[in-house]
């Protein structure tokens, strides 16, 4: 950042807390826990800052990411303070303002999904702290705790095995939501007789963008099990199969990720016959 | 089609299943060839041979589809194989019933890619994409 910006962000961002205080008067529960939350800082984060600087400062980032200024989403960007006492929301058409914006399906998939045709709607999942107003997300601990299971099988082809991993999960919405960098990775790890690694696979499902320039949306579906194979995976005395599922919070190789910055979804594991 | 006592699960009742959360592994046992023209969504192809398949240990129900010509030996077979600790469940009418009820297929095939095994770019964040998003008013 050039020295001479940086006195004017600070400016904007000491700008939000006297907006917020006005709701945080008689709101006080409701304030303290969206302060808390990542959409209360989206656009201060260390991560939107670095993409949104390396992408030209584009001012129509900050219509999500901070559509008052300052350094987040404020009260007002969702509940019109002009009319007080405020109309309850329509709650997926507003979520959807942000969150069905380029690179991320989470509003779209989530109405062509299951969820949404039972009733269920954004924050049976994601609101969280006092009055519902934490909009919990991967970034909290627990938040993914049994949304995904892997079962491991395996079938005869020629000489060998083929793996067959399937997963399901139980978000509302196709998985990552959110932006385009996270992704879910499912690692097979093979183990021969005496316990050595012997191979490594991997299956990533996220968006990509091919080097002719298309945008994939390859994410785990709401709804639907997703399946992978593993050809000829007894090969080099392998014995042993195990297999994580593995939530990625950044853009990157799922080695080259820090243990902080990945969950484990689940693992399943699978032994070969001695032959 | 005759599959001994082992209990059965309508085409209907699938359909529902399939709606709620990890529904029980579908194995779909009619070889490699018809799998590959597509079945039931979700189901793995398990391939012809009981002897040839490795069940995940921690399950404990599935549902099996049959080939028409399954006879109550087959589908024993396949128990067995599966293991006393799992409950097998026959797809009632086999594909050919799922079709009828009006079933939808999938085709193989997942939405993922190999890291390794094609060039492609991990995007940084939403703001490179720069297409229209869907409007909500």
């Amino acid at each position: 950042m050039r020295w001479w910006r940086m006195p004017l962000l600070l400016l904007t961002l000491a700008a939000t807390p006297a907006v917020a205080e006005e709701c945080a008067a008689c709101h006080p529960r409701e304030a303290a826990a969206f302060a808390a939350s990542a959409m209360a800082t989206a656009a201060a984060s260390p991560a939107f800052r670095d993409e949104w600087t390396h992408n030209g400062r584009n001012p129509a980032c900050l219509g999500c990411h901070a559509p008052s200024g300052g350094a987040g989403v404020i009260c007002r960007d969702c509940h019109d303070a002009d009319h007080h006492p405020v109309a309850r929301l329509p709650v997926v058409a507003t979520c959807a303002r942000c969150h069905d914006a380029p690179g991320e399906v989470a509003v779209r998939s989530f109405l062509a999904g299951p969820a949404a045709g039972q009733g269920r709607q954004c924050l049976d999942c994601h609101a969280s702290g006092d009055g519902g107003h934490g909009f919990a997300g991967p970034s909290r601990p627990g938040f993914l705790d049994g949304i995904a299971r892997v079962t491991l099988n395996a079938r005869r082809a020629g000489d060998g095995w083929t793996l067959v991993a399937t997963i399901a999960h139980t978000a509302g919405h196709d998985v990552p939501g959110g932006t385009t960098g996270r992704s879910v990775w499912l690692e097979v790890v093979g183990y021969d007789g005496a316990g050595k690694v012997r191979f490594r696979d991997h299956a990533r499902f996220g968006w990509v963008r091919t080097p002719d320039g298309e945008w994939k949306d390859l994410l785990l579906r709401v709804g639907k099990i997703a399946i992978v194979e593993v050809a000829d995976a007894g090969r080099m005395g392998v014995r042993r199969i195990e297999a994580a599922l593995l939530y990625l919070r950044d853009a990157g190789h799922v080695d080259g990720m820090s243990n902080q910055r990945k969950v484990l979804l689940d693992k399943a594991g699978l032994n070969l016959p001695d032959e | 089609m005759a599959e001994g006592d082992l209990p059965r699960m309508s085409p209907e009742k699938l359909a529902a299943t399939l709606e709620t959360p990890f529904p029980p592994p579908i194995l779909d046992v009619r070889g490699g060839a018809a799998y590959a023209a597509g079945s039931v969504p979700g189901a793995i192809n398990a391939g012809r041979q009981p002897e040839g398949f490795l069940p995940d240990p921690r399950v404990r129900r599935v549902v099996l589809i049959l080939p028409p010509e399954a006879d109550a030996a087959v589908a024993a077979a396949w128990a067995a194989r599966i293991g006393p600790d799992t409950e097998v469940v026959i797809l009632d009418g086999g594909f050919e019933g799922w079709l009828a009820r009006g079933g939808t297929i999938e085709r193989p095939g997942g939405p993922y890619v190999r890291p390794g095994t094609i060039p492609f770019t991990i995007p940084r964040g939403l703001c490179e994409m720069n297409d229209p998003a869907q409007e909500f008013r």
